[in-house]
């Protein structure tokens, strides 16, 4: 008679995701390169006021926010913002490109074989628009969700519901919190869209409907994999709310090394919830685990 | 990854960093260092150790010293002097204006704000004597600054205190004078719009209710996308309703306003109030 063997699904998890960087530190790779181009992109938004970069991004700087932001500090107080737009455009040009990358290398060193970056960007290339669209689809509607989150927030707000949170500074910590919920809930959703596209070759519809599915089954699990990763960056949100007082109380320059630990954080935070992810949708078929 | 491509990156990392800080930046961020050592003893000059006291006073002269042609030379030669003006140091806060007035006296803006604190620190002096005649010189050499425009309504408002009415009036009677003829010798500019607004202010201030609706109407009539038009209209209202009693006044200019601008932001708005009117 053969026992079953029950085991955790999470510590098994975790042990292969840190055994395959152990093994195969070549798949941290496409999230070092997401990281390395979002830091360019930092120090592109820092320089974007002194030449020869002035003479395209001064304008348009001193058109749509004012003279000011081309000083400092107030430099500062604007990065953020056009920092933003530099993470929106590398989250969905490049991150799916290099996440499919990363989940290819992953499944390589499932099956036993060495994980190779060059042959991993050629099989997965062809998939750039499918792997792109995923993102573009998440970011649309992580924005539709803050779009109606701010326009309740207002009307709330003219109706006077929060205004003991906005004399406490509150409301801005709350948001924090709400906002990484409503990101938790649509990753998990989406969370197998690239290996489902990557590994098994699905189109954009299907991959999203059996990651829907998938995720359904596994939500739990799925939850505890993401969440207790990105919470890691919570801080740094917080922290970010309360920018304008930090640069006052310390130095302006805090601005661009809390955005670039966000980034690094972030190259590790990605590595983690990809690779654990990737293992799960690997795991799925062959495991009788315990609910946790 | 290779260790020398880490190090290539590295090194193209901290190039770049070095290659963009210009003089201009360096300038203003020393200024707002200085700025920042300065806060507390604007604050409470009183309570300022005399060693916090000369590394603000240091910090600007840096600024100085380091980058003479720029802006924040301008600016922290100014607030030195206001430095000193704030510790009631009256001696050496007017050296230090004129010193500027000396270093600058093509940037007009400059050169009035240094004048009006040299006759400010007259004045914490009580040597209003000395102090109006700096104001005067200020008025004559730099009327199209901001501090120069702005200046005879301060030196009523000091005039007025403890007058009658009839002083009062004459007081702002001279001031309105002045704006007119400045509003009139430059036409659909900056300083006739300030003008036109100070007079508005003066009619305000002697409570002359039908002129002041007079000529808040011609301040909307000649700048309508002024960034305060909205307050001129709202103040039209007001006055003709609770003060003249007389709404139909400001029906005539709301209904003049829309017949000269049909596509002003304000259309509706200016409809609504007629008609509620």
């Amino acid at each position: 008679m053969k026992d079953t063997k029950k085991v955790s699904i999470i510590g098994i998890i975790w042990k292969k995701t840190s055994d395959t960087l152990k093994n195969n530190p070549v798949i941290f790779i496409p999230f070092c390169i997401s990281g390395v181009i979002k830091l360019f992109g930092l120090l592109t938004v820092f320089l974007s006021i002194f030449p020869p970069l002035s003479v395209v991004f001064a304008p348009i700087i001193k058109t749509l926010w004012g003279e000011a932001y081309l000083h400092y500090p107030f430099n500062f107080t604007l990065m953020p913002n056009l920092f933003n737009y530099v993470q929106i455009a590398v989250y969905i040009f490049m991150d799916g490109l290099l996440t499919g990358i990363a989940v290819w290398m992953i499944c390589q060193v499932n099956e036993g074989k060495r994980a190779n970056l060059l042959i991993s960007i050629k099989r997965v290339v062809p998939k750039y628009c499918t792997l792109t669209a995923f993102l573009f689809t998440m970011f649309l509607i992580m924005r539709l969700i803050f779009s109606v989150e701010n326009f309740m927030i207002l009307k709330l707000l003219k109706m006077g519901f929060f205004v003991s949170f906005l004399e406490k500074d509150s409301l801005d910590f709350i948001r924090v919190y709400f906002n990484f919920l409503i990101v938790l809930i649509i990753q998990a959703g989406f969370a197998f869209v690239i290996p489902f596209a990557i590994l098994e070759n699905r189109n954009f519809f299907k991959s999203i409907s059996e990651s829907f599915s998938l995720a359904k089954r596994f939500i739990r699990t799925i939850l505890i994999l993401i969440v207790l990763p990105m919470s890691l960056s919570l801080p740094v949100s917080l922290l970010e709310t309360r920018l304008p007082v930090l640069m006052d109380k310390t130095f302006p320059e805090i601005t661009f090394l809390m955005l670039a630990m966000g980034v690094i954080l972030v190259v590790f935070i990605d590595y983690i919830v990809t690779a654990s992810l990737t293992a799960l949708f690997l795991l799925r078929k062959g495991l009788v685990f315990e609910k946790e | 990854m290779k260790k020398s491509n880490v190090t290539v990156i590295f090194i193209l990392f901290l190039l770049i960093g070095s290659a963009g800080c210009t003089d201009q930046y360096r300038s203003e961020r020393d200024f707002y260092r200085a700025t920042k050592l300065s806060r507390n003893i604007l604050i409470n000059p009183e309570a300022i150790p005399p060693r916090e006291f000369q590394r603000a006073v240091n910090a600007y002269k840096l600024v100085i010293e380091r980058y003479p042609d720029t802006w924040s030379a301008k600016k922290a030669g100014v607030a030195l002097g206001s430095l000193y003006l704030a510790k009631g140091a009256y001696r050496e806060a007017r050296e230090k204006f004129e010193e500027i007035l000396g270093i600058y006296p093509a940037d007009k803006n400059v050169a009035a704000e240094a004048k009006f604190l040299i006759g400010k620190s007259y004045e914490n002096e009580e040597m209003w004597d000395k102090a109006i005649l700096e104001y005067q010189e200020l008025i004559k050499d730099y009327p199209d600054t901001v501090i120069g425009i702005g200046l005879p309504m301060y030196i009523a408002q000091y005039y007025e205190k403890g007058k009658d009415i009839i002083e009062r009036n004459r007081i702002y009677g001279d001031v309105i004078m002045h704006y007119t003829e400045i509003s009139e010798e430059n036409p659909n500019t900056e300083i006739a719009f300030k003008a036109d607004s100070f007079i508005a202010m003066c009619y305000l201030k002697i409570e002359n209710w039908p002129q002041a609706v007079k000529s808040l109407g011609k301040l909307a009539m000649d700048y309508p996308m002024n960034e305060n038009i909205e307050l001129t209209l709202r103040m039209v209202e007001d006055i003709s309703v609770s003060k003249l009693n007389s709404p139909e006044l400001a029906v005539e200019i709301f209904d003049k306003f829309l017949k000269e601008y049909p596509d002003h932001p304000l259309r509706e708005h200016l409809i609504r109030e007629s008609n509620r009117l």
